[in-house]
């Protein structure tokens, strides 16, 4: 320093030693996450809202925020919930961005992706410690991967549970040869093969396995192929892209063959595209989870705050982001280890039964344990953190999917 | 193993819009010398103007095929006026490179009018009458008859008439025509009109066949570029045979081999085209 003044050198070692010091204060781990203080709780969504499964990350992110405007009501410990979304581009790699760069903001929670994306994060969520609820993936690569040890669940069933339903409505109606076909990707095929593991297991034949490539001008050789199979029922799982393709040469082909098709394409998006009448005069049927006990309320819920119905895994959403909220208040702290110690105790079957956040943290706040029934399903975890909930069968009438039957947890798990 | 007569039809729709493709690209090359990578965005473009005019100002098919077929033809003019007129006297390497700029360009340019989900044009999705137990559609007849009589006609303009003439005299040697006192930057803009057109009409063949998406000229180009090349680059009979050729053989060999490889069918028959008749299947290649 000379008259009072500093240098130039001092000033360049000072900022050079301030630099190196700061970027060591952001170089950490994430840690036990930003959960500490008094300024808004960091939750994360990591989920895809562009490319391939663009539609399914706005779905989750209505649902979210129907829980999330009753949770910043009521406030956790006196402290709001703030969102940090994060696109997956529905593709691994910008997946792994997107976790890291939650990671770094230390959110103290996650909604996590679907099943395209998610095996590729199952160590990094372990290494970071970071509680993680996926609200679209029912890949089978998760079926054995979850619950607290993990850090990870899943608020959407096992796609092996979906194909169950799917092989039993198949069975019921004496179908014995089913062709499975499906978007050659990871949770297309995930879905297909537990689908076809299914039917083959409870004695009928598998007679054609044809993948659907994303980029196909059509799909028409694809059906012959299946026509030709002896085929006497087709399971068809692939995204609206694919399956609005594949939807108009299988009718083309005038074949009466039923037609299963898989969980993403069962929107209303879906029949406006391929036509109401068109898919009401086909055998056409698909599946999905029967609404869970607290399933009306959020839907009104959904109208009131986003003046639509909730969209395929809004409900899932919106069960996700009360079970990390209900856990928090029931640890009396937001931090990673709190929630992830505290997600199965809210949903544990013995506690008493509640249905939104409110109802929640009134209960625990009173002393008594809870057990949180979802909008999606009963959000009843096994030990892989995986939901077992009853599903229904359906098809279109007058324009909308409707319900035909229900199959049972009890007859989907035994 | 019994082949399905269904694939053999399947596979003669698909290559008449392999044909009439090949035949624009070939028509292009012939005159300038360089593989247009735009050329399967041209086609889409051609599909895009058509459903912009059938299914979204509701006007007919027809009136949609007619502006698309004209738009796109405009659409290669100006494309070559804003760009390809500059580098004229480039290699044919600088045109490959700057044609996948402009085909980059016109792709994004889709996606933001358009948006980047598949669509139909306004036709009906009904059960196909079947002959001989081979189920047809409307579509596809109209494709088939459309793929002849445009290859007819072109086999006319380059044989019968003085543009067409004066279009081989080029393609065999551009500086000899322009000696011989052909206007040959009127030529050009000839090829750019035929082959603009060519591209958005084989585009709503396409379209019509399967769906309409952003990048459905570019994923078809590998088996476009396999039957021009198959066929011998600049040859337009053989671009021809050569579409035919792909589009049945990559439909029929679902019998044999996995869906999803049948694309790798049009690049295994290049590969044997280029080994046994590497001048193209009618020995003319780059006339």
């Amino acid at each position: 320093m000379v008259d009072g003044r500093f240098s130039r050198r001092q000033v360049v070692k000072t900022v050079g030693v301030g630099g190196i010091v700061g970027l060591a204060g952001c170089a950490g781990s994430g840690g036990s996450g930003g959960g500490s203080g008094d300024g808004p709780i960091p939750v994360g969504t990591l989920a895809p809202f562009s490319q391939g499964l663009g539609w399914v990350g706005p779905n989750a992110a209505r649902g979210r925020d129907v829980a999330l405007q009753s949770i910043n009501e009521e406030t956790i410990m006196g402290r709001e919930v703030e969102i940090n979304e994060q696109d997956t581009e529905t593709n691994p790699q910008a997946a792994v961005s997107g976790f890291t760069t939650l990671n770094e903001a230390e959110v103290v929670a996650m909604l996590g992706p679907s099943s395209s994306v998610i095996p590729n994060l199952f160590q990094p969520i372990r290494d970071a410690q970071l509680p993680t609820l996926s609200v679209s993936a029912g890949t089978i690569q998760m079926d054995d991967v979850g619950g607290p040890e993990e850090y990870l669940w899943r608020t959407v069933p096992s796609d092996a549970i979906a194909g169950r339903a799917q092989g039993q409505y198949a069975l019921s109606q004496d179908f014995t040869s089913m062709a499975v076909t499906y978007k050659n990707d990871k949770g297309s095929q995930s879905f297909s093969a537990s689908v076809a593991d299914y039917f083959t297991g409870q004695g009928g034949d598998q007679a054609a396995d044809v993948p659907l490539e994303n980029n196909a001008d059509s799909y028409r050789s694809e059906v012959q192929e299946i026509i030709d199979s002896g085929a006497d029922v087709i399971s068809m799982t692939a995204g609206t892209e694919v399956s609005a393709l594949f939807m108009q040469n299988y009718i083309q082909a005038g074949t009466d063959i039923p037609l299963f098709l898989g969980n993403d394409v069962l929107t209303p998006d879906f029949i406006e595209r391929v036509g109401a009448d068109v898919l009401a005069e086909s055998p056409v049927f698909g599946q999905a989870p029967a609404p869970g006990p607290a399933f009306d309320q959020f839907e009104q819920r959904h109208r009131d705050l986003h003046d639509e119905a909730p969209g395929t895994f809004g409900a899932a959403g919106y069960d996700a982001m009360n079970l990390i909220a209900l856990a928090a208040v029931r640890g009396g702290a937001a931090d990673r280890q709190t929630i992830t110690q505290n997600i199965n105790p809210v949903a544990r079957p013995d506690g008493t039964e509640v249905s939104t956040f409110a109802e929640g943290k009134s209960e625990l706040e009173a002393g008594n344990e809870i057990n949180y029934q979802g909008a999606s399903n009963p959000q009843n975890f096994d030990q892989n953190g995986d939901p077992v909930g009853p599903f229904s069968v359906l098809e279109v009438e007058d324009g909308s999917w409707v319900k035909l039957t229900t199959f049972s947890a009890d007859e989907l798990t035994t | 193993m019994v082949l399905d007569p269904q694939f053999v039809w399947n596979g003669i729709v698909v290559g008449s819009i392999i044909s009439v493709s090949a035949l624009g690209l070939t028509l292009i090359f012939g005159i300038l010398n360089f593989i247009n990578i735009a050329y399967g965005d041209y086609m889409a473009t051609g599909a895009y103007i058509a459903f912009a005019v059938n299914a979204q100002m509701g006007l007919p098919l027809v009136v949609a095929i007619a502006a698309g077929v004209g738009g796109m033809a405009a659409g290669a003019v100006l494309v070559d006026k804003v760009v390809f007129e500059h580098f004229r006297t480039s290699s044919p390497v600088t045109l490959l490179i700057v044609s996948i700029g402009v085909a980059f360009f016109i792709r994004n340019l889709i996606r933001a009018v358009w948006g980047p989900s598949g669509n139909f044009y306004d036709v009906p999705i009904e059960a196909n009458p079947s002959l001989f137990g081979v189920r047809y559609s409307v579509e596809q007849v109209s494709i088939i008859i459309a793929s002849l009589l445009l290859l007819a006609a072109v086999y006319v303009l380059l044989r019968r008439t003085r543009i067409g003439i004066a279009m081989r005299a080029a393609s065999d040697d551009r500086t000899l025509t322009r000696i011989r006192g052909v206007d040959t930057e009127r030529l050009v803009l000839y090829v750019w009109i035929a082959g603009g057109a060519i591209a958005g009409l084989g585009g709503i063949m396409l379209g019509l066949d399967a769906q309409i998406r952003p990048n459905m000229g570019f994923t078809t180009l590998i088996p476009i570029f396999a039957a021009t090349i198959l066929g011998g680059i600049g040859d337009p009979k053989g671009a021809v045979a050569g579409g035919f050729a792909i589009g049945i053989l990559q439909e029929v060999s679902v019998v044999v081999i996995p869906s999803e490889y049948k694309f790798a069918v049009a690049l295994a028959a290049l590969i044997i085209g280029l080994l046994l008749r590497p001048d193209g299947l009618f020995g003319e290649a780059t006339r």
